[in-house]
């Protein structure tokens, strides 16, 4: 996920958020307080839907009410699976250091 | 409050997510730290914008250029001529000199303005400084006696033109309203539901 600076972690949570289903704003903040207990701001959050949206990422659905639903797009899934993986293995590695000590 | 913190953010953002933000907080009241959010989040939204920039209608201001160089072409030598029946337009320095800079003057007044989308107020300044400055104090100066008769005609179109530029209807540097069709989409005016149903459960986005 190049080039989003401090949005990188954000964009994580965001992405983890859609991959269970599409959802707007409101409903992404709600369940990455719920699933990382990190509360998103508003300027956070767009700032980072926008960022993933320029680099297909995730793509807007139709808007409904107010609200624009977002979709994790197939390049979205493909980056967020490679990062969790490397997440992964960064925790794996550490908990093995940490068991160790 | 929150129309405010919007109108911070660059046009296209607003039209893009303003609606969506203003539905997080309609009806309930915004933190102090969410406030504080949106307005690092504009200072970003300005500083990296994610979205391709618009082109500038710079199309419009060099076809202005064009046609007032045209008409310094035309109407220096031939007024020139007219005044002074032995005037040669082509065998004297000093109207080509005028003409030339008149040109680079004409394209500063107009192109500027327009590239950088600078507001009205500023054009007209530029356009009052260059009758001012180059048509009734340069002209004497290089002794051509009718060059003031240049600086009412020039005005006038400066005006025209700026007046009736397409950048006169822009819409920017006001606060944002969620009525104001310029803006982006008409709001309806429906209760915001903060527990909205889950997109599935209604059978649409199903992947």
């Amino acid at each position: 996920m190049p080039e989003l600076g401090r949005f990188e972690e954000p964009a994580i949570l965001v992405l983890t958020s859609l991959a269970e289903r599409p959802r707007h704003g409101y409903a992404i903040v709600q369940d990455v307080q719920a699933v990382a207990g990190v509360r998103l701001g508003p300027g956070t959050l767009y700032a980072t839907l926008a960022r993933l949206e320029a680099r297909g990422l995730i793509e807007g659905l139709p808007a409904e009410d107010r609200r624009r639903p977002y979709r994790i797009t197939s390049a979205g899934q493909a980056v967020l699976r490679d990062r969790l993986e490397r997440m992964e293995a960064v925790a794996r590695t550490g908990l093995a250091r940490v068991a160790g000590t | 409050m929150i129309y405010l913190l919007i109108a911070l953010y660059p046009r296209e953002w607003r039209q893009r997510y303003g609606l969506e933000v203003l539905a997080h907080y309609q009806g309930q009241h915004l933190p102090v730290r969410d406030a504080l959010d949106l307005v690092a989040g504009a200072l970003d939204a300005h500083l990296h914008p994610q979205w391709r920039p618009r082109a500038p209608n710079v199309a419009a201001p060099l076809a202005l250029i064009a046609l007032l160089t045209l008409l310094q072409l035309a109407f220096y030598p031939g007024l020139a001529m007219l005044i002074k029946p032995g005037f040669r337009p082509l065998g004297s320095v000093l109207p080509a000199v005028f003409i030339v800079v008149g040109a680079v003057v004409w394209a500063v007044v107009f192109a500027v303005p327009a590239r950088r989308r600078w507001p009205l107020p500023v054009a007209l300044g530029l356009g009052l400084a260059f009758d001012l400055l180059f048509l009734n104090v340069l002209a004497p100066v290089a002794m051509i006696p009718w060059g003031r008769l240049v600086g009412p005609l020039a005005w006038a179109v400066i005006l025209t033109a700026v007046i009736a530029s397409p950048r006169r209807r822009r819409r920017g540097g006001r606060p944002w309203k969620p009525d104001d069709p310029a803006a982006g989409a008409r709001m309806p005016r429906k209760p915001y539901d903060p527990d909205p149903e889950p997109l599935e459960a209604v059978g649409q986005f199903r992947r």
